[in-house]
């Protein structure tokens, strides 16, 4: 498919545009952030605590005196760091395993596969609760339980890419010519299962981020001070009542965010596969 | 359509079946006096022997009793046992038991069963079990009156046995249950009985109809006026409180300050406030070079404002601490409040001259403070909950006005004690809460207490020596100096630097009466006997 | 079928074995003490060791699985740490509440998601077919406890409709229903949003086909068109993704579960792993995992049932 095709596609979907608008900002914000954010995100200000949103501080302050809206500027970096993190990690664990049971089949196909589908079998928040919980949190473990949980998703997906592109013609007639393994797989199995894993990627990032909220509402994600999303609205949820702003905007922040990557995610599987249906 | 009929259907269905629900309420549980309190998750086994949770004593403090208790002005009065007289060597310490008590399951409470449980149950198994460890025998000598022989003088026996964790439990129900103890039973001797445990819902208990001899100072002596308490175990504070506030509970405790004013705002609810024994303090870990200099110690110290860590900690809610114990727990040294004014303040100018003192200078172009090319960098671990982990926020962001970088570690209480006991951290903030002074001075700062919660590896002779006096020094005044002396020094090495001491919360709606009786009690001793619902 | 039944019955024990193992390394490789937690600071450091000795803890890995493994073959799953209560019975009695959580939230969640995507799809393109999409994404895209916590807020401060903690009562009771419709709505409603579009592109696959133009050639209600033959075969698929939702809606109880007070599985886990309690945490997952393995096995079936042409090889 055309490059001109997928844009003709693509550029249809307002939403998918919409999403693709702000996740750029998303963008910007992880890089520039630093720069950008009205305040120092960690500096501490004892005389305004708790104020409510006003000219000065569009989002409010904390219950240290630290400005909301710089906070979730800042915050913006974990989100990247772990959604792109863990789905950079278990994309290529998933590529890779899914590629070697899918081409070549046999007993090492059976073997991942089984592990896929006890992976599969536990609910994910259970094993990322008791990974990321009894090391006591912190962005490395919940990097790492994430990725646990996740890799077999995208193993499974992979492989049924591969088992039907290997079927296919040129797959065949590369093997007939003599091809080596590994120039199949370069040349006729990654090019063709590429679009379907960059939709998934897309579609796994929000997952990651929200997931990774959770943790922090549980008491095991990234740990505080750092200004991850999860963690400032998990903080602020004891001020919910009298001071609501605290969580509210970083929450409804958190939202926007990871309804453009879905809308984006969609408008890239509508554009790139328009025939596929898969969640 | 189709579609449309649907939603028709469940619309009508829910309303008339709310409809019933009302109905179905309003006509359930008339006539009984039954009070809903709410507890929080921490709760694995109402067995003390087994598990260190403070959150079970709250509903262990009703069902059973110690053989002493403390009164309003922190006085050691009886509870279950009469009386008491001490010999004059101070070797024998002889018990009077109240007579006629029974147990929950009906075995008599009297000398025979206090000693079967003290010395077969209580202290091997319990954790406090070290407190009671110069008893050598303990006779029988009436019905009613048990003897202990002591190896040496011990002055703090009967304070020992009003500490909340030594409680009275029927010996034969442990035996009887063994391991299901404190999971399908509890048998004590107080004015409310374990009646039912629904794990993760709420824990029942029932009136004691036979209750009658609540402590002296209490108006109510028994039985409760209460027919049931029924705690209902809410892990999230904010539903906890949403909970009281929408009347389906009719009490809680330890608000969370975030909510407090709140709750305080509710016309139909009515808060009361004490200072908690809670004290946070930072421990400066003693193993690690760079915090045995006092120098630096003292700029810490200074350079921490307790006003702002009281403000962003718990709303302002609390004081300022001028001693590692609060004011409202024994062996609190009065004097402190002026000696620490000498100590204890905030002045970052001096901090930073203390800092360049010691030989850690501000680069010209930097912001972190040097010394022979090194960074002046600090491990501060803390335990995960507000309580701790906001002051550590706080210490982290004013440490860095003076030069100091400091990289805060944060962990669930496990991995943060793990971390402390290992000794790789320069130092903590964490806090303490024990109504008993002693106990909490004995942990603190005893050597014998490394590293398991002297975390600071704090060991100083004279504190040894003048804790060896509080523990056994024959006169309450000389045993109250020794304490005081303790307190000072601590102030003075400043290894142990108290900031400041949470203030404890009760809510209640306004149907329940009989809080005047609670605040007499410099902490919420004991809610239940004196609780009644209004008949409205 | 009884051949599926058994070759399915033999790979959950592999699978339970599986994440026995893996549930049993990854909690000891982590930092904390079960000894020194349970015990707390005021216990001796003679008492803990003496406690560590008795729990096996200062054994080789290997060797403490191998003891784990023996016991578990013989049906005992071990005690708790804490509380030295047989993990089977704790988990037992919490398993019923997160089932009984879950199916509810499951109900709520097929219901609505067969309901808007079957309306999305008769009506694409149009308004509704958009306004649902964007709410399906938009329950997406929420963290679930701020769901929960805003769903609390809203009924119980505001508009005091519906109760927000606890069970009520014993299952099945009025009482009890009512509290479970907010923790089942917080539960469902994220899940709906990937389930809704599956349902609808499914319908319009289905709707294309001959025998449904067939069924409107010849006169047909529309209501009846697309209730009796188009939406039945367009379930297939909906079941086979049902499967994989299963392990994410039990997981989502464990935050649901803490928000709303209510006393299943989710909150028996935190709360062990707050305290290290490896023999509980073990059940805990193995308890998950057994119902997750259970709800597929009869996805399987039902798939089978509702499409006759799938034999169960």
């Amino acid at each position: 498919m055309s490059f001109k095709l997928f844009l003709k596609v693509f550029r249809k979907n307002r939403l998918a545009i919409l999403g693709a608008v702000i996740v750029f900002i998303f963008f910007i914000l992880v890089i520039f952030g630093q720069w950008l954010a009205p305040y120092n995100p960690v500096k501490q200000n004892y005389t305004s605590i708790l104020k409510p949103p006003t000219r000065d501080h569009l989002f409010g302050t904390d219950h240290l005196g630290r400005d909301v809206l710089s906070r979730v500027i800042a915050g913006a970096r974990y989100s990247f760091l772990i959604g792109f993190g863990v789905v950079f990690i278990e994309g290529l664990i998933g590529t890779i395993l899914g590629l070697i049971a899918g081409f070549y089949g046999g007993f090492i196909d059976r073997i991942i596969m089984r592990l896929v589908d006890t992976m599969l079998s536990i609910p994910p928040m259970v094993l990322a609760l008791v990974i990321a919980g009894t090391f006591g949190g912190g962005i490395l473990p919940v990097i790492l339980a994430m990725t646990v949980i996740s890799w077999a998703h995208f193993t499974r997906l992979v492989r049924g890419e591969v088992l039907s592109v290997r079927e296919s013609l040129y797959v065949e007639s590369a093997k007939a010519i003599g091809a080596m393994n590994y120039k199949i797989i370069k040349d006729h199995l990654l090019p063709n299962i590429i679009s379907t894993t960059i939709v998934f990627s897309t579609l796994e990032i929000p997952w990651a981020i929200l997931f990774s909220a959770g943790l922090s509402f549980l008491g095991v994600g990234v740990q505080p001070p750092a200004p991850e999303w999860g963690n400032i609205i998990a903080d602020g949820r004891n001020y919910l009542t009298n001071q609501w702003w605290i969580a509210t905007f970083p929450g409804l922040v958190l939202m926007v965010i990871v309804l453009s990557f879905n809308f984006l995610g969609d408008g890239l599987r509508d554009a790139l596969d328009p025939k596929q249906v898969k969640d | 359509m189709f579609v449309k009929k649907m939603l028709c259907i469940l619309l009508v269905l829910s309303i008339v079946l709310t409809g019933i629900s009302i109905v179905a309420l309003a006509a359930g549980d008339m006539g009984e006096n039954v009070l809903v309190s709410a507890l929080q998750e921490k709760i694995d086994t109402f067995d003390v022997f087994k598990s260190a949770l403070a959150e079970p004593l709250r509903v262990l403090g009703i069902v059973a009793e110690t053989l002493t208790v403390y009164d309003g002005d922190l006085n050691v009065k009886p509870l279950l046992a009469k009386s008491w007289d001490v010999s004059q060597d101070q070797l024998t310490w002889t018990f009077h038991l109240k007579e006629g008590i029974k147990f929950h399951d009906g075995t008599a409470f009297n000398a025979e069963s206090l000693k079967d449980y003290l010395e077969n149950w209580m202290f091997p198994e319990s954790f406090n079990g070290w407190q009671f460890e110069p008893i050598r025998e303990m006779n029988v000598t009436d019905e009613y009156t048990l003897e202990m022989k002591l190896e040496r003088p011990y002055p703090m026996l009967a304070a020992y046995f009003a500490d909340p964790w030594n409680i009275i439990q029927s010996p034969s129900a442990l035996e009887k249950y063994g391991e299901r103890y404190g999971f399908d039973a509890v048998v004590g001797t107080g004015p409310f009985m374990f009646e039912q445990w629904d794990r993760g819902s709420q824990v029942v208990l029932k009136k004691n109809p036979d209750y009658n001899h609540g402590p002296e100072f209490l108006s109510n002596q028994g039985p409760a006026h209460l027919d049931k308490i029924i705690f209902r175990i809410i892990p999230e504070p904010i539903t906890r409180v949403s909970e009281l506030r929408y009347g389906n509970v009719d009490l809680i405790q330890k608000v969370p300050e975030s909510l407090l004013q709140e709750v305080q705002d509710d016309k139909n609810i009515t808060t009361l406030m004490k200072s908690s024994f809670r004290v946070v303090f930072i421990s400066f870990n003693q193993d690690r070079e760079l915090m045995r200099n006092i120098k630096v110690r003292e700029a810490i110290n200074h350079a921490v404002s307790r006003e702002a860590v009281l403000q962003a900690a718990f709303q302002g809610y609390g004081q300022i601490a001028t001693s590692l114990l609060p004011p409202s727990s024994t062996g609190y040294w009065e004097g402190s409040k002026e000696f620490a004014k000498s100590y204890l303040y905030y002045d970052p100018e001096e901090s930073k001259k203390l800092l360049d003192e010691a030989g850690w200078t501000l680069p010209s172009n930097g912001e972190i403070r040097t010394k022979d090319g090194k960074e002046l960098v600090l491990d501060l671990v803390a335990i995960n909950v507000p309580r701790y982990k906001i002051p550590a926020e706080v210490v982290q962001s004013m440490l860095k006005d003076v030069g100091i970088k400091v990289n805060l570690e944060i962990y669930d209480s496990a991995a943060a004690n793990a971390k402390l006991e290992s000794g790789d951290f320069d130092f903590t903030v964490t806090g303490w809460a024990y109504n008993m002074g002693e106990v909490t001075l004995d942990l603190i700062c005893a050597e014998q207490s490394i590293p398991n919660p002297n975390y600071a590896r704090y060991v100083n002779p004279e504190i040894e020596s003048q804790l060896d006096i509080m523990r056994m020094g024959k006169t309450a005044e000389e045993r109250q100096t020794a304490a005081s002396k303790v307190q000072e020094i601590v102030i003075k090495d400043q290894v142990v630097v108290p900031l400041v001491i949470r203030t404890n919360s009760i809510a209640v709606v306004n149907k329940v009466q009989g809080l005047e009786l609670l605040d007499q009690h410099p902490w919420w001793l004991d809610l239940s006997l004196g609780l009644e619902l209004s008949k409205e | 079928m009884f051949s599926f039944l058994i070759r399915r019955s033999i790979s959950m024990v592999f699978i339970l074995i599986g994440v026995s193992i893996i549930v049993f390394f990854a909690m000891r490789l982590a930092p904390g003490d079960p000894a020194r937690q349970i015990l707390g600071p005021l216990a001796s450091q003679e008492k803990v060791e003496e406690l560590r000795h008795e729990l096996a803890l200062d054994k080789p890995l290997w060797i403490q699985y191998g003891i784990w493994f023996k016991n578990a073959v013989q049906g005992d799953l071990g005690k708790s740490i804490a509380s030295k209560a047989p993990t089977l019975e704790l988990v037992g009695e919490r398993i019923v509440n997160t089932i009984e959580l879950t199916m509810a939230a499951f109900i709520i969640t097929l219901t609505l998601a067969i309901a808007s995507g079957v309306i999305s799809a008769v009506k694409q393109y149009s308004i509704v077919d958009n306004i649902v999409t964007l709410f399906s994404l938009f329950w997406l895209s929420m963290p679930r406890f701020w769901l929960g916590l805003m769903f609390m807020l809203l009924f119980a401060t505001r508009i005091s409709w519906l109760p927000i903690s606890g069970m009520g009562g014993p299952i099945g009771t009025w009482d009890n229903l009512l509290h479970l419709i907010l923790p089942a709505l917080t539960l469902g409603l994220p899940r709906m949003g990937s389930l809704t579009r599956i349902v609808r592109s499914s319908m319009l696959n289905v709707l294309k086909q001959d025998y449904v133009i067939y069924a409107r050639s010849k006169g047909l209600k529309e209501s009846r068109v697309i209730l009796k033959h188009a939406l039945r075969n367009a379930l297939n698929p909906v079941i086979t993704m049902l499967g994989l939702q299963i392990p994410w809606l039990f997981g989502g109880s464990v935050i649901v579960e803490t928000v709303f007070s209510w006393p299943g599985m989710g909150r028996l886990l935190t709360s062990a792993i707050f305290e290290r309690d490896y023999p509980l945490i073990q059940a805990v997952a193995i308890g998950y995992t057994l119902i997750v393995v259970f709800a597929n096995y009869l996805a399987d079936i039902s798939y089978a049932i509702a499409d006759p042409r799938i034999r169960l090889e």
